[in-house]
């Protein structure tokens, strides 16, 4: 077995009577890209600063390169973490931050300059590193940030939302940069996000944390595709949830009464059982829409436009449904003529539905 | 703004200035004047009572004493009130920072005749004779809060993820500390040592209790005027407010220059 960058085992993290992080247990491959995403408060910070040392978990370990790294204390783990805002030392010019931990290592002057002149170019600031950190702007100092805990060839990155403070342009620019990056190094790195487009944009791997429990953990497609959760497909892009029961089970075709009818689909894995809540979850894109009412049922709803949201290169339109809401998403010219009022068919293809049980 | 108000508001302004000011420019101004008895206008200038004050083997000796229980009040109090704020800022329990600030704030609004005389008795209870060491440590209660409030203003925008930060490149506590926080608060706690030297540069009620036969500049001036008002004290009253305001612009300049 190949020994893992990251392997977190059973780990545990309580303050006082909160249970911040409960039964984390996963692996990041050597030279993976992996985002924690979550809400705020979902345990991803803490779970960041236990694996770079500066929180210790109540049970369970944190192994790095196979190594039992736990009880280890931050200066003496081969990871590096780049701070929400950067944290640079406002006492020292960029090539100095940069350096520091170089110096720490006892490394010789000429050497920190070389590998200084390195970093710089590869986060393209050659001609900044003899700026203060004031003078720098918001992305110039994230990039600072990064280029000082590359410096010291940590064996894991960590990032701690490091590009939240930037406005929507320069992040999508960052996203694609640290990516770059992080390629260009072969480097693992682990990287915490609320943003679940940067997660998406970015990662190899998503794991998608809630109340201090990994979710999922997926390729990003698999997770926007099939979310193993009600949770997980809510949390990541947007979807429509139809809420019901399952009222039949037979031949591989699942039949179920829901909030926008009766829906059936071709399913045949083991468990399901008439009267189990379930929701079916099917992303507004892949709704395809149709001008006039036909027949419901299968995979076709019909409904009333209730709302249309133009939003340049796409539409968003809700339909009611028996009183319940769809969206639908898709390109202005396939909506061509349907207005509001009009009755309308809703359909998709069976396999871009989710069958998601409650609770 | 009512225009018609402006001549008055200006008027009230000179005058609450002229209130605050004029003692202290009536002592400047006769630490230079000729005339031993204290009139207007001034007969001439002349720099006699300066000297007058250094020929008195009494004033070199309260400056001295002066001088160190100003460094005594400035390195202890220094030293000890910003490594409490260190503390302080460190504490996750907001209630309990708060708390403490406050409760270490308190002997600022004590009266000091009863932090005074509570040393006095405190230090004869335990066999101290009267003198400069309990004047010092009374020097250094007295400052101790106001340098604790100087740098707990100064800590409270102080960024700690940058001392994690250095940790976290292989700096140990204590590289961490040479490296990044002791340089970025010196200038902090300097300012703050400053002016706790200029609180015991004037000191005088806390000192008056615990120093029995020895002399500071405020005591002596003090048994001076008893004696009558000599045109020498303004030339030491003088002196002490140039010291002093050197020590609070000083502390001023060192405690802006952060951002």
């Amino acid at each position: 077995m190949a020994t893992h960058a990251v392997e977190v085992v059973e780990l545990r993290k309580r303050f006082g009577s909160m249970t911040a992080l409960d039964q984390i247990d996963f692996q990041i491959a050597d030279g993976e890209f992996v985002s924690l995403l979550g809400a705020s408060g979902c345990g991803k910070s803490t779970l960041l600063r236990i694996i770079s040392g500066f929180e210790r978990p109540s049970e369970g370990r944190v192994l790095i390169y196979g190594e039992d790294l736990t009880d280890r204390l931050p200066e003496r783990r081969p990871t590096n973490l780049v701070f929400q805002r950067g944290a640079l030392f406002p006492h020292m010019t960029v090539r100095e931050n940069i350096g520091y931990g170089l110096k720490l290592r006892g490394w010789e002057r000429a050497r920190i300059n070389a590998r200084v002149d390195e970093m710089l170019a590869l986060v393209r600031l050659d001609a900044l590193g003899d700026r203060n950190p004031e003078q720098l702007s918001g992305g110039q100092a994230q990039r600072v940030a990064l280029a000082r805990a590359l410096a010291t060839e940590p064996r894991v990155l960590l990032l701690d939302e490091p590009l939240s403070a930037l406005d929507l342009k320069l992040r999508q620019q960052m996203q694609l940069e640290l990516r770059a990056i992080q390629k260009r190094l072969g480097a693992t790195f682990v990287f915490v996000t609320h943003d679940q487009t940067e997660a998406l944009v970015m990662s190899d791997r998503i794991a998608i944390m809630n109340a201090g429990r990994i979710e999922q953990y997926g390729t990003p497609r698999d997770i926007y595709r099939h979310p193993s959760s009600i949770f997980v497909s809510d949390f990541v892009g947007a979807t429509n949830l139809f809420r019901g029961s399952i009222s039949q089970v037979s031949d591989g075709e699942v039949t179920l009464q829901t909030e926008v009818g009766t829906l059936s689909l071709n399913r045949s894995e083991p468990g399901l059982q008439p009267g189990q809540r379930v929701a079916l979850s099917v992303r507004p894109e892949a709704i395809r829409l149709a001008p006039g009412a036909s027949e419901a049922g299968g995979n076709r709803i019909t409904g009333t436009i209730a709302e249309i949201v133009y939003q340049g290169s796409s539409l968003r339109l809700r339909a009611v449904v028996q009183g319940a809401s769809a969206w639908v998403e898709c390109r202005d010219e396939e909506a061509g003529g349907i207005g509001l009022g009009d009755a309308v068919t809703l359909s998709w293809a069976d396999g871009s539905a989710t069958l998601l049980r409650e609770g | 703004m009512v225009r018609g108000s402006h001549l008055l508001s200006r008027l009230f302004v000179a005058l609450v200035l002229f209130y605050l000011y004029a003692p202290i420019l009536v002592t400047v101004v006769f630490s230079f004047t000729t005339s031993p008895r204290l009139s207007l206008p001034i007969e001439g200038l002349t720099f006699d009572w300066y000297g007058r004050a250094f020929a008195d083997p009494l004033i070199p000796m309260a400056l001295q004493n002066s001088a160190i229980l100003a460094l005594v009040s400035a390195v202890g109090s220094g030293i000890a009130g910003a490594a409490f704020a260190f503390g302080l800022v460190m504490l996750r329990n907001g209630r309990l920072r708060l708390a403490l600030l406050t409760t270490s704030m308190l002997p600022a609004i004590v009266p000091l005749l009863v932090i005074g005389i509570a040393l006095a008795v405190f230090f004869r209870t335990i066999g101290l004779p009267q003198g400069l060491f309990g004047a010092a440590i009374g020097h250094v209660l007295v400052c101790l809060p106001f340098v604790i409030l100087t740098m707990n203003a100064r800590l409270e925008s102080f960024d700690f993820s940058i001392l994690e930060a250095a940790r976290d490149l292989g700096a140990s506590r204590y590289q961490a500390f040479r490296d990044i926080t002791l340089p970025l608060v010196r200038p902090s706690v300097v300012g703050a040592a400053l002016l706790a030297a200029a609180l015991s540069l004037d000191e005088f009620v806390v000192t008056w209790f615990n120093i029995g036969t020895q002399q500071t500049v405020p005591t002596l001036v003090w048994g001076l005027m008893r004696r009558g008002i000599d045109p020498s004290i303004n030339a030491i009253a003088t002196l002490l407010l140039a010291l002093l305001v050197c020590l609070v612009v000083g502390s001023n300049l060192l405690n802006r220059r952060k951002s």
